[in-house]
Formats: C-alpha cells, sequence, structure tokens
C-alpha cells in the first residue's frame, strides 16, 4: 500500500506535467495553434450543426453524403416564410424604436441632471440580470393584467424592453468619447440648436448609434425565451419555429433545423461584420485619438 | 485714432456671473475698442474665460448689460451675435474635413458654393495653410490646428474675435510663433481680438490693452507697458514678476520721498505721479532684474544701497537668482545678468544691492 500512494501521486504529477509541457510548447511554438484550440472548444458544436445541416440522412450520429436536400426542404416549408417576416418586423420594429428612446435617453443621462437620475440609471440596467423566464412570465402577467392579445405587438413591446438597456450602454460609451464643445463651437458659427444636432451631434453620435443598433439587432431577432412567453401560437418568430420543430419530431426536422441554424449564425456573424465595416469608414473615426499624439 | 464718440466693439456694464454661491465674475464694467487687441489676464479660476464665454453667449450674465457695437445683446443666443470663439480645445470638428470645417458657417449663412469657395481659399493664403483642404483635423499637427480654428472663426469676418487660451496646448516655440502670427493676422483683419491667458509674457507682448482680474474683479486695466512698470496693487505687481515687495511708512524730507521699513531700511521711492496719503503703510514693489548685486568689498555704499546676507542662490539659465537677507528680516530676490562679477557670489557671503529708485513702484493697497 506504501508504495502504491507515491506511484499515483508521481502518475498524476506526470500527466500534468506532460499535458502542461504540451501546451507550453504549443503556445511557443504556435500562440495561434492554442488560441485555435480554444476557438475549437467554443465552436465545434455549431461546426458540427453546420457539417450536418448537409447530411444526406437527417440524423446528427453519422455522415451519410454531401447533400442540399435539407435547404430545399426548409426553404419550402411554407412556415418558415412567415417565421423570417414575423422575425424580422418584430426585430425591425423594435431595434428602430428602442435605437431612438435609447439615444434619447442616453442623452438625458448624459448631458442634463434631474432628480433621481441615479436611481433612474440602475433600474434602466436590471433587464440585463434580470434572469430571461422571470421578464418573460412577468410580462406574460402584464401582459395578461392589461387584457393585450399575445402577438406580434406584444413581441415587439417585449423587445424594446430588453433591447433599451443596451443602446443607452452602448450610445453612453460613446457620449463621453465626445468633445461637447463641438457643439458650442457649432452654435458659435452661427447654427442654432436644431442644425447643430442634425450637423454636428448626430454625425458624431452616429457610429454609437449604429453600433448600438447593430448588437440589438441579434439579441431581439434571436430571443427565444421571453418571446416564447410573449407570442400567440399562430405567431412563431425564427427561434421558436425551431423550437416548434424540434417539439413537433415532423419527419426530417433534425435536418431542416440544422440547416435553418445554419443560415441563422451565417446572418448573425454577418451583423456585426457589417457594423465593423461600416465604422471603419473614414468619416467616423473616433475624435480625441489625435490628442494621443501630441 | 478713434474718434472719441466712437461706439465701443465690446462694453460691459456691471457684469456679474455667481455659479452656485460665489461670483465668478463680479460687476464688471469694461469698454473694449473697434480694431482693439484686448486681453484678460489672470490666474485660473479668475472669472477671465466666464467672461469671454459671456461675450460670446455661451454663458448669461445674472446681471449688468452686454453691448456689441452699441446692441444689447444679453439675451442673444451665441449664433445670433457678430462675435465668434476660438476655443481652447479648439473644438473642430472631427468628422469633417478642414474645408468642410471653414465652410460650417458660411454653409450656415447660406452662401453660394462659389462664394464659399472663394472665402476658404483666401482664409487658408490668410493663415498660411493651403493645400490641406481635404485633410481631417486628426491628420494635422497642433500648430496646423490652430490655425484651422483661427481660420474657421475669421472665415465668417466677426465684428469680435474671442480667443480662449487658443496657444496653451503648444509648445513653447511654436506658441512663440503662433504669437506672432495672432498679431500678424490681427493687424491685417483688423478685427477686435479678446484674448485670454494667464500668461502674462503672453499678454504684454500682444495686446494693445489688457485686463489683470482677480477673483471675478477687475484689478487693472490699460497699456501693457503701464501695467508693467506701475501696477496698482500687490496682486498685478506680483503677477507682472514685481516678486519683491517692502511695506513701511512713507516719509518725506526735503522734498523726497523714502519708505521707512520696520526693520529699519529707508528706501528711496520714485516721486509719486498723484498724491499719496502718507499716513499709513505702503507697499513698494521691485523687479528682481532691476537690482543690482556686488561683492562687499566692492565702491562704497552710494544712494539707496544695503548691505545683506546671501541665503541662496540658483541658476536660472539665463539669470542667475539670489536671496538676500537685508538687516536680518527682509528677503530680497535678485535677477543677476550669467556674466556679470555676480558669478562669483557664494552662499553666506555678505553683499552690496542697490537699484534705481525710479525703478520701484509704490502701490495702492488693495
Amino acid at each position: 500500500m506504501n508504495t502504491t500512494v507515491p506511484t499515483a501521486t508521481a502518475r498524476r504529477r506526470s500527466i500534468e506535467q506532460g499535458l502542461s509541457t504540451l501546451l507550453r510548447g504549443l503556445g511557443r511554438v504556435s500562440p495561434p495553434g492554442l488560441l485555435g484550440l480554444i476557438y475549437l472548444f467554443i465552436y465545434a458544436p455549431l461546426l458540427i450543426l453546420m457539417l450536418f445541416s448537409f447530411n444526406a440522412q437527417g440524423n446528427l450520429a453519422w455522415w451519410e453524403g454531401f447533400s442540399l436536400r435539407w435547404y430545399e426542404e426548409l426553404l419550402s416549408y411554407e412556415p418558415l416564410w412567415k417565421s423570417l417576416k414575423i422575425s424580422l418586423i418584430v426585430t425591425g420594429v423594435s431595434v428602430l424604436i428602442s435605437t431612438v428612446i435609447g439615444t434619447l435617453t442616453a442623452y438625458a443621462l448624459y448631458r442634463w441632471r434631474f432628480w433621481g437620475k441615479h436611481l433612474f440609471e440602475s433600474v434602466l440596467y436590471l433587464p440585463m440580470y434580470i434572469p430571461e423566464v422571470v421578464l418573460g412570465i412577468s410580462l406574460l402577467v402584464f401582459f395578461i393584467f392589461w387584457k393585450i392579445p399575445r402577438g406580434i405587438l406584444t413581441m415587439i413591446l417585449a423587445h424594446v424592453a430588453f433591447t433599451i438597456p443596451l443602446v443607452v450602454l452602448v450610445v453612453l460609451a460613446r457620449m463621453q468619447r465626445i468633445d461637447w464643445t463641438l457643439e458650442e463651437a457649432a452654435m458659435d458659427l452661427g447654427a442654432d440648436e436644431l442644425t447643430t444636432l442634425r450637423r454636428v451631434t448626430l454625425p458624431l453620435l452616429f457610429p454609437g448609434i449604429m453600433a448600438a443598433a447593430f448588437l440589438a439587432f441579434p439579441w431581439s431577432f434571436n430571443d427565444f425565451v421571453i418571446t416564447y412567453f410573449v407570442t400567440s401560437p399562430g405567431n412563431a418568430p425564427l427561434p421558436v419555429l425551431t423550437y416548434n420543430l424540434i417539439l413537433g419530431r415532423k419527419s426530417g426536422g433534425m435536418g431542416m433545423i440544422n440547416a435553418l441554424g445554419t443560415l441563422m449564425t451565417v446572418a448573425t456573424l454577418l451583423m456585426p461584420l457589417l457594423a465593423v465595416l461600416l465604422l471603419r469608414a473614414r468619416r467616423f473615426s473616433l475624435p480625441g485619438r489625435r490628442r494621443s499624439q501630441s | 485714432m478713434n474718434a472719441p464718440q466712437e461706439v465701443p466693439s465690446v462694453q460691459l456694464i456691471d457684469v456679474t456671473k455667481r455659479f452656485g454661491g460665489a461670483a465668478a465674475v463680479d460687476r464688471v464694467s469694461l469698454s473694449i475698442r473697434k480694431g482693439e487687441f484686448f486681453s484678460f489676464l489672470g490666474p485660473s479660476g479668475c472669472g477671465k474665460t466666464t467672461t469671454l464665454r459671456m461675450i460670446g453667449g455661451l454663458e448669461t450674465p445674472d446681471s449688468g448689460n452686454i453691448y456689441i457695437n452699441g446692441e444689447r445683446v444679453n439675451d442673444l443666443p451665441p449664433y445670433e451675435r457678430d462675435v465668434s470663439t476660438v476655443f481652447q480645445r479648439l473644438a473642430l470638428f472631427p468628422h469633417l474635413t478642414v474645408a468642410e470645417n471653414l465652410a460650417f458657417g458660411l454653409k450656415i449663412q447660406r452662401q453660394s458654393p462659389r462664394v464659399i469657395r472663394d472665402k476658404v481659399a483666401q482664409i487658408l493664403e490668410l493663415v498660411h495653410l493651403p493645400g490641406l483642404e481635404n485633410r481631417y483635423p486628426d491628420q494635422l499637427s497642433g500648430g496646423q490646428q490652430q490655425r484651422v480654428a483661427l481660420a474657421r472663426s475669421l472665415v465668417l469676418e466677426p465684428a469680435v474675435l474671442l480667443l480662449d487660451e487658443p496657444l496653451s496646448a503648444l509648445d513653447r516655440k511654436l506658441r512663440k510663433e503662433m504669437q506672432i502670427e495672432l498679431r500678424r493676422i490681427q493687424r491685417e483683419v483688423g478685427i477686435t481680438f479678446i484674448y485670454v491667458t494667464h500668461d502674462q509674457k503672453e499678454a504684454i507682448s500682444m495686446s494693445d490693452r489688457m485686463a489683470i482680474m482677480k477673483d471675478g474683479k477687475l484689478v487693472q486695466v490699460g497699456a501693457p507697458q503701464e501695467i508693467f512698470e506701475r501696477p496698482r496693487t500687490a496682486f498685478v505687481a506680483d503677477f507682472m514678476g514685481a516678486l519683491n515687495l517692502f511695506s513701511g511708512e512713507l516719509i518725506e524730507k526735503r522734498g523726497r520721498h523714502y519708505l521707512k521699513t520696520k526693520s529699519g531700511l529707508v528706501i528711496h521711492v520714485p516721486n509719486p505721479q498723484e498724491p499719496l496719503c502718507t499716513n499709513g503703510p505702503q507697499l513698494l514693489a521691485l523687479r528682481p532684474e532691476a537690482i543690482e548685486i556686488y561683492p562687499k568689498n566692492q565702491d562704497p555704499p552710494r544712494q539707496n544701497c544695503f548691505v545683506g546676507k546671501v541665503l541662496n542662490r540658483s541658476y536660472l539659465g539665463e539669470a542667475l537668482e539670489f536671496e538676500v537677507l537685508l538687516n536680518g528680516i527682509e528677503h530680497v530676490k535678485v535677477y543677476a545678468h550669467g556674466r556679470s562679477m555676480a558669478t562669483r557670489i557664494a552662499i553666506d557671503e555678505e553683499v552690496l544691492v542697490r537699484w534705481d529708485p525710479e525703478s520701484a513702484c509704490l502701490l495702492h493697497e488693495e
């Protein structure tokens, strides 16, 4: 017995050493390789899903050969188009509304002092910490209490509610980097308040507002939990449709879900890419960077 | 140069501005002539920038009146006043090119594109920046940004140009250059310039007249030379670099005036230009560079000469600074030229100091 304890410890130690040597070696030889491993860990499930969306058979267990069959079936699946339309309407309208309200809120929070500002600000971000289920249920109760029929309207209201804090955060971050003397300068050069807003303030805030909208879009588009509580059976947006497909055990459902998941992932990836491209445009580069030169 | 009845370019009458309880600007009355280069000089927090912002319309006075070209402007927003400001932080629009920055005000005035193009080209010529039209502000050097900010205001041909420490971000050499540039441009365009600074050398070298401010109040207004040579209060004297103050009783002997300090020094003072009240304590200000310093074994003391002991000596580059103790009480700062025989004087040595009575200045009590 006495001899086994040190052996076990030694073995464990040698495994640890081997592992750390491996990792360190990998990190030294190729830091991108190590990083790649981490990314593989995060994205492998997604890659499997994407891969199997091209599988000839509708299962996740074995590969039957390449086929676009699920995409064909998905695209000819009538409810998909209806769901896509609902998703786009709900997300489009709610992001528009929350971007406007969020920007105005951020402006008020940044530029003005008013009674209860601190309380207002801390309560504002609560939806970001509250569990989605709780938020979903409370919204549902709220709508039932006010006898608002569930449907597109309730979904829009719910999405506006949970995307506003995000918009405020992003726009506020941008405002903190703006030199507000610029507004005074504009007025000094003859611009009245409205012209100043249009020609100076909004252009300067624009990157922040766009970033907020681009972040809020996938938040709203991909939301399942809250949406599930406030929608009605006939109005399933895409995430809810996906869930229904799984539940419904429709023949070939799995394959279609893989295909749908792949499409949604690609679309979601394109959004921030678009945002980055937009923000890279020269005119919207951030002020204040130049000061670091001198 | 100006007809006596001419309307002042800017006139302040009893202007007061409070932030919270404290008066940032306290009953300031002042008249600035057309085409004048006028400076507000004072330490930070003295109210000079607030005064400027009230003239520009970025702050509203709590009481008093502001007139620009004879028109009361208290209630006019900045965009309806014929003034333009060059801000301390320049405030160039980062999302617009140089040409678009310069055209900003002209576009609001709805000038035709051709007029705008011509004026922009003209003003770039004036500030020596042609060829930079399509750059963005962050692609310019500090000095170039400075010129663009100036040009953006000048292109509107305002009646008054307000400058809020516009050179404070530049290094010393560039600042010197820009001071000369500003003066040249001001002479060329003939607009009233109102300049705010805390740098007395800057104000002295550029201004036609200047106002010294302290705690929201005007302390002294006048031509730079007048203020430099005849400061009215200890604060102005100190601010203008007359670092030595003697306090004592004023006495008169055979038509000459002397200041008798508590330590017993009897200092010859210049003949006062206005009658002085000889009772009560008086202050005498003296610039460190006006004092001559000699080793004690030099010529016998002449008029207005005192014996002292060197407490400290430091090298300032262009001068040597001595701290000398007179009569065991009075501390005197002396700047000696780096090549005079003062270089041989060491700490703890006994020395003679003297100065021309006319180089000292009697102060009005504060």
